[in-house]
């Protein structure tokens, strides 16, 4: 048996709104060992992104505690945390989030570079050739398809070599084919490199190809 | 810390390279500032030491003590210790003889090194070129034209030099130190070397010698020196400096600069709006990269580093570029000028060069902070949620600091706090209260227009953000204020200067005009001048006793007046009272009074403590005549024409000896007619005081065209705005015409919103600016320059200018919104 990558307890989420709080998570409790898979799904406005953002130490939980990679993140304050993120974390996006002003290969290079890795542009066209894009190095955001945009995220989550991947809706913007095939992509480097893969989802198909999954309903684990 | 400021840095070059699409419009908008500003910097200081140099040259040196009193020992090694050159004149007046006539004349001695500053030039003979070639030597002397004349004289006579005879080997054309001479202004010079000084034996004990002792050093040794000569000082000595040396020159010159300033000012204020235009517009652009690099592991002090050093690195680069460009374009200023301008100027120093740049860069961080800070504030949880935006809450602390580094910054270009102060804070409030007034009168005309949907969908985009529209209306108004600013005061200011010193300002004397020649003469110049001076009769007379006191024991020892009582005063009478004379105190001709009444010039009144009501006796050719003091006025000694320290009113003076007076213009191609007059009337005495003028000129007209010149780069500068502003907006509009266009409607009709919105955007700007425009010339008019005010009732066509412009480079800026095809904006990801 592994060790526990990632444990989360008791935790809640609740908002400031009008002068109430709004509940928005409350009472999640899960833990994920290195090298596993988890599967985040539920209905549209459950929380589901809430509680990756809090997961991967984004922001802050309101109760609770949660334990990425040895740390408790509740005790550090936003520099530290983004030490752990820089450190063990990656995310891929259901908007892609790549910058519009740099390349493809660019795009995958700069969290190599912050990092301070040796071999920035060796490294980044490998991983490109590894999801199929080798012939896109130097082209723009703006002049590739979403899947492609898709796969040059995926590789740049990759880049930074993470021991635990965040990835929202990986495929809520693709179609049918192309999700699967970015969803084998995100499989495959999991188990090269060992990744621990938490994901949000809504695809059934691809929720049960992860070892673990929770459903969230209202804020709360059904 | 897994990531050091080396790697930030190196990632910001490789980020600013690789994203330098992305910061065209924040380099173009900084180099258009820096460009503009720096020229008009480098420029401004140029031309500035051009004119001190033109201005000492008028002085032969930088600085001169001169009087009736050798210089003492102490003196001259003071001098010495602070490393100043000089050399030294001795003038006097004495009769100069030629086989035919004698004429009383004022001989300057020189040596070889004379003017320190400045050129003297000589002809060979009336018709030849003037050359600066010759040296003056010992046995030699030079005399002016109307000398040859008089003394019947032509190049390589001998003339009678008190008690020597030299060669009047050539023409003096022009001395340098003309101006203010220091006895027998109205005396012809001539110049002789100082190795024959002993041998006219002119220089006694008891006769009257003037001596001039010239300086030349650096800025600060001369400033030095005049402190701590001062102190040394004998009564009968005095100082000059530059500013002393031609009043209407350094006015001139002080209103150059002023306005140069101003105009630098404007270039200034450009800069920072279109700056702070494309810094927010980068700022809002840095919003997703912000999340993201946080996502990524940054620290938020660390993500904010990264900006800063790319903001830096881009800034610096097109600053740089700013100064250089600026740089040679003030070359190219000057080449324009060659023919006007003197054959060598100083360089502009590098710290010009480096102000303007360092100006750029604050410039680009005083606007640039506040967004970017903002941007610190991003969470990073902005990735997964969209409307997890920051709000800029202490936006208006920092551009209320922001303003501050601004007039800090103007104050420093203008060094005038008040010219800064007024030019800000009258526009800022101004503008303000105006801009939130239009902005009622724009959400008014919303309501009534909004049954109307074009009407609706093009003001709506700008009602939508209130703060925005407020914000681009100020923006495009302080445009138009300031353009509109240069173009009003040049006008205005050449206007006023051309009135001071028009085109036919006199540049001659002539005096000695006996009573019975008088008419006969004026009669004649008449015909050769287009302006002539009204003539004044002149008597002499000594001041002796004041209320009956006798002058020397009146007198404190040591008097300032002393030297203007010694010797004869030119004494004249007149109804009307002279131009350029102003009456302080006192009447202009009392209708009623028992002793003659006179007028004093302000100056020796207060040197001889005279007031109105006091008695003053004059010796009038042996007869005494006692006279009252009826009024004080102030003398404009600037203007090339007749003026006195006293005047009579008429009825007292007539029956005395007198001769006449006046100046007049004439052109230096009528040479010939004046040669003929001379001819006719030997005995009147023709003063060319030509060097003054042509000089006042020749700076004007340098003045104007820098002027016209500096007017491009404002304007290039405005349109640069202009366009940085309208692509702030350009991502929001493709959305809104690809939104528009995907539910059918046609191109045309998304560029008649466009037409719609900007042309209500500049009319509403041009309206503001029109209003703020004569309010601020106003202010500077009544307190800047002191020159009278009126409205401008042509400032009316700048809503219809705004509406054309702002609708030209708007649509120009837009051009890609129409163009762009929908689905080409689907595409685009986030
Ligand atoms: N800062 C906030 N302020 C107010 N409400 C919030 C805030 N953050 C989240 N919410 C609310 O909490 C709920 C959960 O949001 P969340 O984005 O986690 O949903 P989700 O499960 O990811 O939905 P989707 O599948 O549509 O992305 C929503 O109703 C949202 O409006
Ligand atoms: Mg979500």
């Amino acid at each position: 048996m592994q060790k526990p990558i990632l444990v989360a307890k008791r935790v809640g989420k609740s908002v400031p709104l009008n002068g109430e709080a709004l509940t928005i998570l409350k009472d999640i409790s899960l833990t994920v060992h290195q090298g596993e898979s988890l599967a985040i799904v539920g209905r549209s406005g459950s929380g589901k992104s809430t509680l990756l953002g809090l997961l991967a130490g984004l922001d802050t939980p309101s109760s609770g505690s949660i334990l990425l990679a040895r740390q408790k993140l509740e005790q550090l304050n936003e520099d530290e945390r983004a030490a752990v993120r820089a450190q063990h974390v990656g995310f891929v996006f259901q908007s892609f989030q790549l910058l519009n002003s740099l390349t493809a290969l660019e795009n995958v290079m700069l969290p190599i570079e912050l990092k301070q890795m040796p071999n920035a542009r060796i490294q980044a066209t490998e991983l490109l050739k590894r999801v199929g894009l080798s012939h896109r190095l130097t082209h723009y955001p703006t002049q590739l398809s979403g899947g492609e945009q898709q796969r040059v995220a995926i590789a740049r989550a990759f880049a930074a070599e993470p021991s635990i991947l965040f990835a929202d809706e990986p495929t809520g913007n693709l179609d049918h084919a192309t999700g699967n095939m970015v969803t084998q992509l995100l499989f495959d480097l999991n188990k090269e490199a060992g990744t621990t893969l938490v994901l949000v989802t809504h695809d059934p198909n691809l929720a049960a190809r992860c070892q673990q999954q929770i459903s969230l309903e209202a804020g709360k684990i059904q | 810390m897994t990531t050091s400021y080396n790697t930030l840095a190196t990632l910001a070059i490789k980020q600013s390279w690789r994203e330098a699409r992305a910061f065209t419009v924040l380099f173009f908008a900084l180099l258009v500032a820096v460009a503009s500003s720096s020229t008009v910097g480098f420029f401004a200081e140029r031309l500035h030491l051009a004119m001190t140099s033109k201005a000492s040259e008028f002085l032969g040196a930088d600085l001169v003590v001169s009087g009736t009193a050798d210089a003492t020992e102490e003196q001259l090694s003071l001098a010495h210790s602070l490393g100043l050159t000089g050399t030294h004149t001795v003038e006097f007046s004495t009769m100069l003889a030629s086989q035919e006539e004698m004429v009383l004349a004022n001989i300057k001695a020189i040596t070889a090194d004379y003017p320190l500053k400045g050129e003297l030039r000589s002809q060979s003979a009336l018709q030849a070129s003037e050359t600066t070639k010759y040296t003056l030597e010992a046995g030699h002397i030079w005399l002016e034209a109307s000398l040859f004349d008089r003394l019947q004289l032509t190049p390589g006579d001998t003339v009678e030099v008190g008690a020597t005879h030299l060669t009047a080997s050539r023409i003096l054309s022009h001395e340098p130190a003309q101006a203010g001479s220091g006895m027998g202004a109205f005396q012809p010079l001539a110049l002789i070397h100082q190795d024959d000084l002993s041998a006219t034996q002119a220089v006694q004990a008891g006769s009257r010698i003037f001596y001039r002792y010239l300086w030349l050093g650096d800025a600060t040794a001369i400033s030095k020196y005049q402190q701590q000569v001062a102190p040394l000082l004998l009564p009968q000595q005095r100082v000059q400096t530059l500013e002393d040396a031609s009043p209407p020159l350094f006015q001139t010159l002080n209103k150059a600069q002023q306005y140069l300033n101003l105009t630098s000012l404007v270039a200034v204020l450009l800069a920072s709006v279109g700056i702070a235009l494309s810094a927010t517009h980068f700022a809002q652009n840095r919003l997703q990269q912000a999340a993201l690099l946080r996502c990524f592991g940054l620290s938020r002090r660390q993500t904010l580093s990264l900006f800063m050093l790319q903001l830096l690195l881009v800034g610096a680069l097109a600053a740089s570029l700013g100064a250089v460009i600026g740089w040679g374009a003030q070359k190219a200023l000057f080449y324009m000028l060659a023919d006007l301008l003197p054959q060598w100027i100083p360089e502009a120093t590098l710290s010009t060069g480096l102000f303007s740049v360092g100006i750029g860069l604050l410039i680009l961080f005083c606007f640039a902070l506040p967004p970017l800070l903002a941007l610190g504030r991003v969470p990073p949880m902005h990735v997964l949620r969209q409307e997890a935006a920051p709000l800029p809450t202490q936006a208006w602390i920092i551009y209320a600091l922001a303003l501050l580094g601004l007039t800090l910054t103007m104050w420093q270009l203008s060094l005038n706090i008040g010219l800064t102060l007024l030019l800000l804070t009258g526009g800022l409030a101004t503008a303000f209260l105006l801009g939130v007034a239009v902005y009622g009168l724009l959400a008014l005309l919303n309501q009534r227009l909004s049954s109307h949907l074009s009407w609706r969908l093009s003001l709506g985009h700008l009602l939508q953000t209130p703060l925005l529209a407020i914000s681009q209306l100020l923006a495009f108004a302080l445009i138009m204020l300031a353009m509109s600013l240069v173009v009003l005061l040049r006008n205005e200011l050449l206007e006023n200067w051309q009135q001071q010193l028009p085109k036919d300002a006199p540049n001659h004397f002539a005096f000695n005009i006996m009573p019975h020649e008088q008419a006969g003469f004026a009669q004649q110049l008449n015909q050769i001048s287009s302006n002539v001076s009204p003539y004044y009769p002149m008597a002499p007379g000594r001041l002796t006793h004041v209320n009956g006191i006798p002058i020397k024991t009146y007198l404190p020892d040591n008097s300032p007046a002393e030297r203007t009582v010694q010797r004869d005063l030119n004494l004249t009478w007149t109804q009307t009272l002279p131009q350029g004379n102003q009456i302080i105190s006192g009447q202009w001709w009392p209708s009623q009074s028992e002793l003659a009444p006179i007028s004093v010039e302000d100056k020796l009144a207060k040197r001889l403590q005279l007031t109105l009501g006091d008695k003053v006796t004059f010796n009038l050719g042996g007869q005494p005549l006692e006279s009252q003091v009826a009024n004080i006025r102030s003398v404009d000694w600037g203007l090339v024409q007749p003026n006195f320290f006293i005047i009579f009113a008429p009825g007292y003076l007539e029956a005395l000896p007198h001769t006449w007076l006046a100046s007049f213009y004439v052109n230096s191609g009528r040479t010939a007619e004046l040669h003929a007059l001379r001819q006719k009337y030997p005995a009147v005495s023709l003063l060319n005081v030509k060097t003054v003028l042509t000089q006042l000129q020749s700076i004007m007209a340098q003045v104007s065209l820098a002027i016209e010149s500096l007017l491009i780069f404002v304007l290039i500068a405005g349109f640069m705005v202009l366009l940085a502003g309208i692509q702030t907006t350009l991502s929001s509009r493709i959305q809104q015409s690809a939104l528009l266009r995907s539910l059918g409607t046609k191109r045309s009709f998304i560029q008649r919103l466009h037409v719609m919105e900007f042309a209500s955007l500049g009319a509403a700007s041009g309206i503001l600016a029109w209003i703020a425009t004569e309010l601020t010339s106003f202010a500077l008019y009544r307190w800047a320059f002191e020159i009278p005010w009126q409205p401008h009732p042509w400032l009316c066509l700048l809503p219809l200018a705004g509406a054309l412009l702002i609708c030209g480079v708007g649509m120009l800026g837009t051009r890609r919104v129409a163009v762009t095809s929908p689905i080409q904006i689907l595409h685009h990801s986030n």
